[in-house]
């Protein structure tokens, strides 16, 4: 074990290297661009809320590998192109973590307590203050530890992206396409079959999550 | 609510009472224009709101329009001097915040102004709530459950307050569970039950109530008197 290490301690800090340079793009991206859509669904939470949630809800129902997967050899195969696997996975997991932030923020924007915006206009403050001296950093307290997790999970995938993935994944699915030869077909059915069993999962638990996260402020 | 009509001119001191639900607080609320009625009009300072309306898309009140919640709704993140001037600096005025620390001195709590308002008890709370909106100087004042939770000193000093706002032309209106407080504090007394003024005027109808209803209530509030 510890041989191999050691033999092999160059390609290792390669990919560690390669690693955090994928996940600092994947944690930027994702809290820059997550951020300010996760507020805006929580505004405006029939033309932009109600997008991302379904957004969010078709890429949570995908497991992250397969999704990793799909981009790299179908989406290409089908598409024509050729790219780099380190950007593929930049766009594959930054696209997952923008909505999962936005969708942290959604939730929490929607889950806060009117009371406190309510007293804030009879106090005269004006929109601008009262986002961000009131709503912010009410919902901030609730937001962060979702997203710190969600950032956790982007470094294993990052990882895994760039030490599993980006080579073996795409020898075992040319393997695979090379005794199948529908690559195409495979990776749509895989992902449709994920879906299928994780949307009714995330039903029930709205349900739950509608049932007991109701908003509990008086005014 | 249904058929509530009620005219408070400056300087005036209005008292609500009346039972738990019979709708004082929404009374307030729809004052503050921070909730709709179904129909009717609300004369704000020389503005017109008709309702039904979107109440945020009207014509802003406030913070000439002031009101202290029942549930006093001080920002739990910020310290609690912070929540008293917070709204003023945004307004950019100096004297507004030395009027500020003025009430805070003389309700006796500016010493804890420092900590947050889940590390004072629910008296010093609400004087916080009501030094916030007494410091907006407004011109028409809403106070929910104005002496909810605090002692007799206090109290005192509140009436002094109130009357002496109301000298300086600020209209008032005020709900309170203490009949004593209403009798020596408020110019108009309201008695409002499940949804309806049942009977208005001044002061006198405490002691002469015409309405039945009104006789059982302060019939109730004489017993307790008596056990004390
Ligand atoms: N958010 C709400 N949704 C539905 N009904 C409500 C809501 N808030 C109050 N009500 C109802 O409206 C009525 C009036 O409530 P309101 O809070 O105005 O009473 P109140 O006179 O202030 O009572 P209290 O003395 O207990 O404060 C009550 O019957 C109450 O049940
Ligand atoms: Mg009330």
């Amino acid at each position: 074990m510890l041989k191999i290490l050691s033999e092999h301690a160059g390609e290792f800090a390669g990919g560690l290297r390669t690693t955090l340079v994928i996940c600092a793009w994947i944690w930027g991206l994702g809290i820059a661009l997550g951020t300010p859509l996760g507020v805006a669904a929580g505004r405006y939470r029939v033309l932009v809320g109600m997008p991302v949630r379904a957004i969010g809800l078709g890429l949570s129902g995908i497991p992250i590998i397969v999704w990793l997967f799909w981009l790299h050899y179908p989406a290409q195969y089908m598409l024509g192109i050729v790219v780099d696997p380190k950007l593929t996975a930049i766009v594959a997991l930054s696209t997952l973590n923008i909505f999962w932030v936005a969708d942290i923020w959604r939730r929490c924007y929607e889950d806060c307590p009117m009371q406190y915006q309510l007293v804030a206009k009879v106090s005269g403050l004006n929109p601008g203050t009262i986002a961000w001296r009131i709503t912010l950093p009410l919902v901030a307290r609730h937001a962060l530890p979702g997203i710190l997790i969600v950032q956790i999970n982007m470094l294993h995938a990052s990882l895994f992206a760039s030490f599993i993935s980006v080579d073996e994944l795409f020898r075992a699915a040319q393997r695979i396409n090379s005794q199948i030869y529908k690559p195409v077909e495979i990776y749509t059915a895989l992902a449709i079959f994920f879906l299928a069993v994780t949307i009714p999962v995330y039903l029930v638990a709205n349900q739950i999550q509608k049932r007991f996260g109701r908003d509990y402020s008086e005014t | 609510m249904s058929d509530v009509s009620l005219d408070v001119r400056p300087g005036e001191v209005v008292g609500i009472i009346g039972p738990s639900g019979a709708g004082k607080s929404t009374l307030l609320r729809v004052i503050a224009g921070i909730e709709s009625a179904n129909s009717g009009q609300l004369n704000l300072c020389s503005h017109l709101y008709d309702f039904p309306c979107d109440p945020l898309r009207l014509h802003k009140p406030w913070p000439k329009t002031t009101l202290v919640f029942q549930s006093l709704c001080l920002w739990p993140h910020l310290s609690l001097r912070e929540n008293v001037l917070m709204p003023l600096r945004q307004q950019m005025d100096m004297s507004k915040i030395e009027r500020a620390e003025e009430y805070l001195e003389m309700f006796q709590i500016e010493k804890i102004g420092s900590r947050f308002p889940n590390q004072v008890s629910g008296g010093q709370r609400q004087l916080f709530a009501l030094c916030r909106a007494l410091s907006l100087d407004p011109d028409l004042l809403l106070l929910d459950e104005v002496t909810a939770s605090l002692d007799v000193e206090h109290i005192r000093t509140l009436r002094e307050v109130i009357t002496d706002r109301s000298k300086q032309g600020v209209a008032i209106v005020f709900v309170s569970h203490s009949l004593g407080f209403v009798r020596k504090t408020a110019n108009v007394v309201v008695f409002l039950d499940r949804g309806e003024i049942h009977e208005n005027g001044p002061v006198s109808i405490l002691s002469d109530p015409k309405t039945d209803r009104l006789k059982r209530f302060l019939f109730a509030a004489d017993e307790l008197n008596e056990i004390e």
